[in-house]
């Protein structure tokens, strides 16, 4: 069965074909972070904008590619959490489509998408795991025991890690989307005379808050004003090294309180060389395996709706009359495959 | 819809030749999910797709439904604007555009002549308190005179893989300077 997934929920325009048989996959991501760097941030009707532009062409295409569109035998887009406008796009276009067509249709969840993504690679976690979330619209701890099994354990009360990343970026003087320009401007030095805070590590629970951190490092740079490069590299270095630290202090304790013995680490903020290295460090002395999506699979992208689409529709699901989208969205609402 | 619409019609969906859908200027997630579902239908149908300006629409709607010649639609754009489009009906019976279509301030808005004017845009220079010209302010653009046209068109050869959006609108950002310390 070859599946069309559609992903418009924020800043990336994402197509791709899977097949659920061969494991087969084509695909098509453009990024939108161009248009939106001048901005400091994702101006959502721009985003909707260059989505409706760009998904049709960007379709065609791959349907070129793959024989036309009698190689879909069914059609999944991102249903939610995301931009509400720009959801609308991808989820009008699949619907046209699968009416056209005659082929199953059914909205997908961002974050399911996210949770699976690491099963697209060669060393696919088994279930159950813990998985960590971290972009720039999320920081969630989930417990997976299957698909549509989702146990929240914990999430961001206030900025998403990779928004705290983005924002203290920015603080910075780094262009958009400073997070990866933040880690590389930590790079620069080995150690940091500086120390953030550890946000909620002296509580028990798994919840996450990030704004404070951003609030410091503004304290911070006012004290320190007018800012050198070292002092600006340090900055960087004490908040990446706090963020760091939270987030393995709070995965080590998921992994714990779960009962479970893999973590999943998917997002964007994913592909940071420090978490990895940390999160290395804590699963290897908690005897943890880890598992890291590829790095095309870490940030928002067509194959893992696809794929998560593709397991639900061959379980027999299918979206039913009303239609609509769901810019605000709960995983725990998810049903289990029967 | 769709489907009730093309049991009335007798019609298959492989008998379809084109797909038209209204490309603003108008709300812009409305405009968009009219947008996406129609490039989904083309693709899927293999079909030319033709966008037609949603002024150009309301104008069709209401000269046929009223016998004028000559109409023009002027849409609510909030923030005291309008989009605004005068149109007259050629040899064929559609209704061409007049010069450009505009954003203008409402406080700007002209009817030229004595034409008719219809559109939302009326309602909105009457809670502004400005002068509101004879017409029709509940006229809504509809999808038979959306078809008019697009069968109008299509007979002349249009229809293609691509139809960009109208929004006339087109500052919808501003940018920011950040604090530098």
């Amino acid at each position: 069965m070859n599946v069309l997934g559609i992903e418009t929920s924020c800043d990336e325009t994402g197509l791709a074909l899977y097949d659920l048989d061969s494991g087969g996959l084509r695909q098509r991501l453009y990024s939108q972070i161009e248009r939106h760097r001048e901005y400091g941030g994702v101006v959502p009707e721009l985003a909707s904008r260059d989505h409706v532009a760009k998904a049709a062409p960007m379709l065609r295409e791959l349907l070129d590619e793959a024989g036309g569109v009698a190689a879909i035998d069914g059609i999944v887009y991102t249903r939610g959490p995301g931009l509400m406008g720009a959801l609308m796009v991808g989820a009008s276009l699949a619907r046209g489509l699968a009416w056209a067509l005659q082929r199953p249709l059914l909205g997908v969840h961002h974050m399911e998408g996210h949770l699976l993504a690491p099963m697209l690679s060669e060393r696919p976690p088994e279930f159950p795991f813990v998985a960590l979330l971290v972009s720039g619209g999320h920081t969630m701890l989930v417990d997976v025991a299957a698909i549509g099994r989702y146990r929240l354990l914990g999430e961001s009360l206030d900025d998403a890690v990779g928004e705290a990343f983005d924002k203290t970026a920015k603080l910075l003087g780094l262009p958009y989307p400073g997070g990866p320009e933040l880690a590389a401007l930590a790079a620069t030095v080995d150690h940091s005379p500086l120390t953030f805070p550890r946000p909620m590590v002296d509580r028990p629970g798994l919840d996450f808050s990030f704004s404070g951190l951003k609030t410091f490092a503004l304290n911070t740079m006012q004290q320190l004003s007018p800012l050198d490069d070292r002092s600006r590299a340090e900055i960087a270095h004490a908040f990446e090294t706090a963020v760091v630290e939270t987030l393995g202090i709070k995965c080590r304790r998921a992994l714990r309180q779960a009962g479970r013995g893999r973590l999943v680490v998917a997002g964007g903020v994913g592909a940071n060389r420090r978490l990895r290295e940390a999160l290395g460090e804590m699963a290897d002395a908690e005897g943890a395996e880890l598992f890291f999506p590829e790095p095309e699979y870490c940030t928002d992208n067509g194959a893992m709706i696809a794929y998560a689409g593709a397991r639900r529709l061959a379980a027999g699901q299918r979206d039913e009359g009303v239609f609509d989208v769901r810019p605000r969205w709960s995983l725990e609402e998810l049903t289990p495959l029967k | 819809m769709l489907d009730a619409v093309l049991h009335e019609a007798a019609l298959t969906r492989a008998e379809l030749d084109r797909v038209a859908f209204a490309n603003g200027p108008g709300a812009f997630t409305g405009v968009r999910i009219a947008a996406a579902t129609a490039q989904g239908i083309a693709l899927g149908l293999q079909i030319p797709l033709i966008g037609v300006s949603t002024l150009a629409v309301l104008a069709q709607q209401v000269a046929d439904s009223r016998g004028l010649d000559a109409v023009q639609s002027m849409i609510d754009a909030r923030m005291d604007e309008a989009y605004v489009g005068l149109y007259r009906r050629d040899a064929a019976g559609i209704l061409r555009l007049q010069g450009e279509e505009r954003l203008l301030p409402l406080d700007a808005l002209r009817c030229p002549g004595a034409v008719y004017c219809a559109g939302s845009a009326l309602r909105a220079l009457e809670a502004a308190g400005l002068p509101v010209p004879e017409g029709d302010a509940d006229a809504l653009p509809d999808a038979a005179a959306l078809a008019r046209i697009a069968g109008h068109l299509a007979a002349q050869g249009a229809g293609g893989d691509e139809a960009p959006i109208n929004y006339l609108r087109n500052r919808v950002a501003v940018r920011k300077t950040p604090t530098v310390y």
